[in-house]
């Protein structure tokens, strides 16, 4: 027994959504027949969905087919030169910070592999860009985004290991490592509103790993790393508040041991 | 006699009559003025006196009762009135505060004693009063009260009323300021008259009426009156006395008159007062004269300790337990005291074998050197013993002076771990962080000591195997006595060394029950090994002899030993060598009667721990032949001279196909003791290819038995077996690279085996704690951090103290192993099947 008012705002939400009537009513019930609300919930908890269901017979708009084509010799894939390419085109370097989220927009597995067609496609299409201008704008946005969103920041960062790391090492190489997390933890500090962290504590980090034989980095101590910084973005607040009895992996006791060994903290 | 009685129902005749009665029982004011022949006249009345007031008062109640009504009727409101008894109960009560009023006090006592002396009397003739008048009681008064009224009484208790309003109340003062001048005066040691006190006192708890229920005792007189006062004196007293006894005399001396006065109060004085106050003395007693105190008093206990005076140290305790919250500080102070007295005796010892060290070494020796020696020659049953006689010293004080009190002998615990553990040389300062006590491989050497047959066996007297457990209790890493002791347990086993089997077994017997199978599991099975290798050394044995080719030459005898992997501390490295024609037949007979009775199972020989027994026949002719004990590697060489009195090294290393270093490390005792002539001589020339080697012909040595196998300076486990021995064994594969360093110094050597136990037991104990953490993981599937800690401490200890460092570093691993992941909370794991 549904009244009229219902089949109303069930509809309405469907024009909104294109999703099934059953859904609809789903949502609408959850919510109270709010129609804002409902509208709310679906997009929070569909989304991952939406995403993901590019219709299989979509039409990729032709300039964006040409942008691929334009990159790949053999119109199967972009190899590393052409990825150089687009990067140089896009206004970026191999070494930046949004390569990788670009790297993670395009679902890159390693730094190194190609990209294909099918990658490079439907990740510009769900972006809905077509034009090489059209990028540079998202790119810019996720570079914004870096500094504003913690969240994503940690999602590029813990991504980052995995881009990186060798196809068959479990652990990261200590110079790659480096030269990596200078990217995070090295830049331009005043317009970074998420992660603030005194150099002098990073350059002690190199050091103790440096002078410490510490050669591989496990994908543990680079995820924990960054939480690390967060907590003790100083080598005060280490001192004050580094507690050896938290679950931190142990080379950062043993790291606070080098401190207060060499800084006599 | 009824004549002379009253009429019943006359009020004052009866009363007339009655009263001098109750007069001669309660006694006069004056009866103490009265010869003793009155008293006697007064006695001698008193009988028929009794019975006639006695009847009196029952017709007059009786009496009254029978004409105003019935005793049958039902109705229970009429009873009241015909239960009489009013107006003589109100003659009586009028009677009696007259009659207190009466008294008089003589000039020359104390007030005490005229209370005391009318109170004996009063309540004496109160007693006999309340039978007089039981009539009245049983029914009048027994009614009344049943009806409401509480102020009436029975006779006793309106006695004792009157007299308190009468006599006490208004006297209560000055009479308690006598008893407490009186106790006063006692407490300074000046005898008084006990029993006034007594009965004085008595009458408080008397007086101490319940008007509603006048048979519960009540004692807010005796508190309100007494009690308090009292216990206000008392601290006030004590703790002038205390302060003033401590500015004239030592602490210790205070504790014992502390415990004079606590026994004299309690015990000496506790028949003055009644049983509740004996909480709040207590009390007082204790905050005065200890609690006061406490500081000094702790202050002097390291003192008491020093003295080893049980006597003190038992006083000092048995004065503080009496107040239980102030015993944790004693018991810290002790635990404290005695790790400290086990850390300087350790240092003492190193101190007194330092000097001795020093004293016998000649002059200019490097002292720095000589320190080192000193460590490493440090004997372990002096330092085993040590350890024990400061833990023996104190449990007996534990149990004869604090009465083996849980807090004391948990405190003797703690600090017995501490010592034993930690000191002077189990962990010299300046130890890593991660370094493991000494002690464990100091008790596994003393354990050699006791099990190992000894040109000395006085040594081992006073040794025991209790001492090796009580000691071992107590340690921390008894992973490496576990470690320790396999080592020197094979070597026993192997040099067949050890004094018994039983005793070997009742060690591992003992050690089994206390820490668990587990712990024991390679030792014991250790122990079977060499009983299954004598059992093949007799079956090898027959078999050879039955065979057809059968000669002594070519079997020799043989003791060999099949050691199971893993379990001995030694390990298998593949060496280059050809064995010698001689010991073939013998190899490879072995070898194929054990894998037929075996099949499946792998040999693997370790060369380097052979050794061997030769009969030389070079000496000067008629003399007895030479024995030499060698090792395998010497022995292949050796034969070689059989053929030829010459070689070049190059030809031994053919032949033997050993490396240079083995050739060198075999041949110096030979040249050492001139069996062999190197030519040219010089270590550089040792391991040249062309450099000959002599054999002397004759030998000239003074003994005939010669050991040249002690002269090799290989690793220490090398030294084995006597009598052209095979044992085959492994160990881990991670100890090849030390052992192939041959020939360095014996000290180098040690330092290595050392390290090389210290690696063991590192990635032993990381392989425990990771199986560990998976153990807890797999059941938990997910727990935080801190309680995955400390469940894995908790799991452990019985091996070792696991450092949360080494479980961070196990967890570690296991993440990067993926059999662990961080949880999103931030401090918990959980297990990835």
């Amino acid at each position: 027994m549904k009244s009229s008012h219902e089949e109303n705002k069930i509809q309405r939400f469907i024009s909104l959504t294109e999703c099934t009537p059953k859904l609809a009513k789903k949502y609408l019930q959850r919510n109270q027949w709010q129609i804002d609300y409902a509208l709310n919930d679906f997009y929070d908890s569909e989304l991952g969905g939406f995403v993901d269901t590019i219709p299989k017979d979509v039409k990729y708009p032709q300039e964006l087919i040409d942008m691929f084509n334009k990159y790949s010799p053999n119109g199967d894939e972009i190899d590393i030169e052409g990825v150089m390419a687009f990067i140089t085109d896009l206004g970026l370097k191999l070494e930046d910070i949004v390569t990788i989220c670009l790297a993670k927009l395009l679902d890159w597995n390693k730094l190194t592999d190609p990209i294909t067609k099918d990658q490079f496609l439907s990740n510009w299409y769900v972006q809905g860009c077509s034009r090489i201008d059209e990028m540079k704008i998202v790119m810019q946005d996720l570079k914004n985004k870096l500094v504003s969103d913690s969240k994503y920041l940690a999602e590029i960062y813990n991504y980052t290991f995995d881009l990186i790391i060798d196809d068959d090492a479990k652990m990261l190489d200590l110079n790659t490592a480096i030269e990596y997390w200078k990217l995070y933890f090295c830049q331009d500090l005043e317009r970074n509103a998420v992660l603030k962290i005194d150099p002098k504590l990073f350059a002690d980090w190199v050091i103790f790993l440096e002078t410490e034989n510490q050669n591989d980095i496990t994908k543990d101590c680079w995820m924990m790393l960054l939480e690390f910084f967060k907590r003790y973005p100083t080598v005060d607040s280490v001192a004050e508040d580094y507690d050896e009895n938290d679950p931190w992996p142990y080379i950062f006791d043993e790291f606070y041991e080098y401190l207060q060994e060499t800084k006599g903290i | 006699m009824t004549e002379m009685l009253p009429r019943s129902d006359d009020l004052e005749a009866t009363w007339n009559f009655i009263e001098p009665g109750i007069n001669q029982i309660l006694g006069h004011e004056d009866a103490h003025k009265q010869t003793s022949q009155d008293k006697r006249v007064d006695k001698i009345l008193s009988p028929t006196m009794y019975m006639e007031v006695y009847t009196a008062i029952y017709n007059y109640c009786v009496n009254k009762s029978r004409s105003s009504g019935q005793f049958n009727t039902d109705k229970p409101s009429n009873q009241s009135s015909i239960l009489v008894g009013s107006e003589i109960y109100e003659k009586l009560k009028n009677y009696l505060k007259k009659y207190l009023l009466n008294f008089e006090k003589n000039p020359e006592e104390t007030f005490l004693q005229f209370y005391v002396r009318h109170w004996k009397r009063y309540t004496v003739g109160a007693i006999f009063l309340n039978h007089t008048f039981d009539y009245m009681n049983r029914y009048w008064v027994q009614k009344e009260r049943s009806d409401g009224k509480r102020h009436i009484f029975d006779v006793n208790t309106l006695c004792l009323i009157t007299w308190k309003e009468v006599m006490f109340d208004p006297n209560s003062e000055l009479l308690v300021n006598e008893i407490l001048d009186q106790i006063t005066l006692e407490r300074d040691g000046t005898a008084i008259k006990r029993g006034d006190i007594t009965t004085s006192i008595k009458s408080f708890v008397m007086l101490g009426i319940d008007l509603q229920d006048l048979k519960k005792l009540n004692l807010n007189v005796y508190i309100q009156v007494f009690e308090k006062p009292f216990l206000k004196r008392t601290e006030e007293y004590y703790r002038q006395y205390s302060v003033n006894y401590l500015k004239t005399h030592p602490v210790t001396d205070y504790i014992f008159e502390a415990h004079t006065i606590i026994n004299r109060e309690e015990k000496g004085m506790a028949m003055y007062w009644d049983d509740h106050t004996k909480k709040p003395l207590s009390e007082t007693l204790n905050t005065v004269l200890i609690k006061e105190h406490i500081e000094k008093m702790e202050a002097d206990f390291v003192t008491l300790l020093d003295s080893r005076d049980n006597n003190k140290i038992s006083a000092l305790y048995n004065l503080l337990q009496r107040d239980f919250t102030l015993l944790p500080k004693l018991a810290t102070a002790y635990e404290d005291y005695v790790r400290r007295t086990g850390e300087h005796e350790v240092s003492r010892l190193i101190e007194a074998h330092k000097a001795a060290v020093m004293s016998s070494a000649p002059e200019g020796a490097n002292p720095k050197k000589l320190a080192m020696t000193a460590m490493h020659s440090f004997p372990p049953k002096e330092y085993i013993k040590r350890l024990l006689v400061v833990y023996d010293t104190f449990r007996v004080i534990t149990y004869d002076c604090f009465d083996n009190d849980v807090l004391f002998t948990k405190a003797l615990d703690n600090a017995c771990r501490a010592y034993i553990n930690d000191n002077e040389f189990a962990l010299p300062p300046g130890s890593s962080r991660s370094a493991t006590s000494k002690t464990s491989e100091m008790l596994a050497k003393y354990s050699d000591q006791l099990l190992k047959k000894s040109t000395k066996p006085e040594i081992a007297a006073d040794m025991s195997i209790d001492d090796i457990m009580v000691v071992f209790k107590f340690l921390t890493d008894k992973d490496v006595f576990e470690s320790h002791y396999r080592r020197l347990f094979a070597k026993r086993l192997i040099h067949g060394t050890s004094i018994c089997d039983q005793d070997e077994e009742a060690v591992i017997q003992r050690l089994q029950s206390e820490n668990s199978m587990e712990y024991t599991g390679k030792i014991t099975k250790m122990f079977q090994d060499v009983r299954l290798s004598k059992i093949l050394e007799t079956d090898f044995d027959m078999m050879v002899k039955q065979l057809p080719d059968y000669s002594r030459k070519k079997y020799p005898e043989l003791q060999p030993f099949v050691l199971a992997e893993n379990m001995w501390p030694f390990s298998f490295q593949e060496v280059e060598f050809n064995i010698p024609q001689e010991l073939e037949s013998t190899y490879t007979k072995l070898a194929d009667m054990y894998i037929n009775k075996h099949n499946g199972r792998v040999l693997k020989w370790l060369w380097p721990l052979c050794r061997g027994e030769l009969v030389a026949n070079i000496g000067k002719p008629g003399r007895p032949p030479f024995h030499f004990t060698v090792t395998l590697f010497q022995m292949s060489i050796l034969l070689l001279f059989n053929a030829t009195d010459t070689i070049t090294l190059e030809t031994i290393q053919d032949k033997t196909g050993l490396s240079l270093q083995n050739i060198a490390a075999s041949m110096v005792p030979f040249i050492k003791f001139k069996l062999i002539q190197q030519i040219p001589t010089g270590l550089e020339a040792l391991v040249k290819p062309d450099t000959q080697f002599k054999i002397a012909q004759p030998y000239k040595a003074l003994k005939t038995k010669i050991n040249f196998a002690g002269g090799v300076k290989n690793d220490i486990l090398n030294a084995l077996q006597h009598n052209n021995g095979n044992g085959s064994n492994n160990n881990d594969p991670n100890n090849n690279g030390a052992q192939s360093k041959n020939g360095a110094n014996a000290d180098g050597n040690t330092m290595t085996e050392n390290e090389l136990i210290e690696k063991e037991l590192n990635s032993e104990r990381q392989i425990f704690l990771e199986a560990c953490i998976v153990r807890i993981m797999k059941a938990k599937r997910k727990l935080p951090h801190t309680m995955l800690v400390n469940e894995c401490i908790a799991q452990t200890h019985q091996r070792f103290n696991p450092k949360v460092s080494m479980i961070k570093r196990a967890i570690d691993g296991l993440i990067q192993k993926g059999y662990l992941q961080r949880c999103d909370d931030g401090e918990s794991y959980s297990y990835l099947a």
